[in-house]
């Protein structure tokens, strides 16, 4: 007889165990399918679609000369602004690899007489033109930021040691950049399975003209020191970079562990480098130390 | 007397649409909570408002302009350009939210007047959720430039915005 009830309630168990994993995988998923589809960057691109739509309808209601300077900056991911003809803006992620696009439009209310010239524009500053007969959107150079005034000075820079690496393309570069830090003074580490690695600095190739910056922690920290490089690369190039964001690296890429070992990493993403923009890395890191 | 293991059959087939409910439920529930994170940004007023600026300031629409001084005059309407022809060749919009109806004195005037007619009953039912439509009206003294003579009219602007 006891035996036949431990059967049951061993039956029993297994069956409300069943339902809690099943109940758990359901709520999981769920969660990482909102996760996914309505991320932060789905607020923004409802937000600026809309935004900058009302203040083209605003804008051709007036008299006069209507110049607006915009940004997207408050989203995660890079956007794309697509001014069409027929009195629309959308806005839509810049992913090259993704399958499906995923935008938001937002239709206003336009002046016959005022003629929209289309435009599509990856750039997270751009200005809106609006006069008494057109419309129109053209991009703009990123500009210089106040970097976070937290507090990275070393005691002894010589006691720094930086990591660095490079995709192929720019191996040259990576060279470039550490003869240029062992003459500022900072120890080179020579692999990225050395320990107390201060700094990891990697040049990694983009198909985009933007500066793309990633981290795996510590996000001030590399937010300050990507500030700095950015800063020194737009005052010397005012007008070359039109995209800039700092985002955490994913799991899975090739840079994740070299970032994760040391105690500051920055995967610094650019489709083109010079001489003197390595030598503005380099002063960068001082700066950040010094 | 039932059979050694009937009443446990018995109970798990019970279960069964229980644990389809709970799965139901709980899709229902993020799903709603996605559509409310969504919905946080409404705009409806403001867009209503930027409408209602377009009809009553823009230099094409129904405000009185000078043409010799190139300047539009606020609050001066002029009556030649309160007709259905005029708003609609003013305004150009290919979404199917919005319709106006302005009421000048005895003139009358439709932006989109099948649609507005079409929405009216809808919108002044005031039938909440999508699917409905929401209906605003303004009332206020307007000068009206009518043969070089000024005089003083009431206008009554009605606007409808469909929500989806």
């Amino acid at each position: 007889m006891n035996k036949r009830g431990d059967e049951k309630l061993s039956k029993k168990l297994t069956f409300y165990a069943f339902i809690f994993i099943l109940v758990a995988i359901v709520i999981l998923s769920v969660f990482r399918f909102i996760g996914n589809t309505l991320d932060d960057t789905t607020f923004w691109r409802g937000y600026y679609a809309k935004d900058a739509g009302l203040m083209i309808s605003a804008g051709e209601t007036g008299r006069g000369v209507f110049e607006l300077s915009y940004n997207t900056k408050k989203a995660e991911k890079p956007l794309v602004f697509n001014l069409k003809i027929n009195n629309e803006v959308e806005i839509y992620d810049h992913d090259p690899n993704a399958k499906t696009k995923q935008s938001s439009t937002f239709k206003f209310i336009g002046d016959k007489k005022i003629k929209i010239e289309p435009a599509e524009i990856i750039s997270t500053f751009f200005n809106i033109y609006i006069d008494d007969k057109k419309v129109n959107a053209s991009k703009e150079a990123i500009k210089k930021d106040s970097c976070p005034s937290i507090d990275t000075k070393a005691t002894l820079i010589s006691n720094i040691k930086i990591y660095v690496d490079s995709d192929d393309k720019f191996k040259n570069f990576e060279n470039l950049l550490i003869n240029d830090l062992k003459i500022s003074g900072f120890k080179i580490a020579n692999s990225k399975y050395e320990s107390d690695i201060d700094l990891a600095l990697i040049l990694a190739n983009s198909s985009t003209n933007t500066l793309s910056f990633f981290y795996e922690h510590t996000p001030r920290k590399s937010e300050k020191i990507s500030c700095i490089i950015k800063n020194k690369l737009v005052e010397k190039y005012p007008d070359k970079y039109s995209y800039y964001k700092i985002n955490k690296i994913d799991y899975n890429s090739k840079w994740w562990f070299a970032l994760s070992k040391s105690n500051v990493g920055l995967v610094f993403e650019i489709n083109e480098l010079t001489d003197d923009a390595i030598l503005l890395i380099g002063d960068s890191a001082e700066e950040y130390y010094g | 007397m039932d059979e050694a293991g009937e009443g446990e059959g018995k109970w798990l087939l019970e279960m069964i649409p229980k644990l389809i409910f709970l799965g139901i439920a709980i899709t229902v529930i993020i799903v709603f909570t996605a559509l409310f994170i969504m919905n946080n940004l409404r705009t409806d007023d403001l867009e209503i408002d930027v409408f209602l600026n377009k009809l009553i300031y823009s230099k094409n629409t129904i405000s009185y302009y000078d043409s010799m001084t190139g300047r539009t005059y606020l609050g001066i309407i002029d009556p030649n350009k309160l007709t259905e022809k005029n708003l609609n060749e003013s305004m150009e919009y290919n979404g199917t939210m919005y319709a106006a109806k302005i009421t000048l004195g005895s003139q009358e005037a439709y932006y989109l007047k099948s649609r507005y007619l079409n929405l009216e009953g809808l919108a002044k039912a005031k039938i909440k959720g999508p699917g409905g439509a929401d209906y605003r009206f303004k009332k206020f003294e307007v000068g009206v430039m009518d043969n070089n003579v000024l005089r003083t009219e009431t206008i009554k602007i009605e606007m409808i915005k469909a929500r989806t």
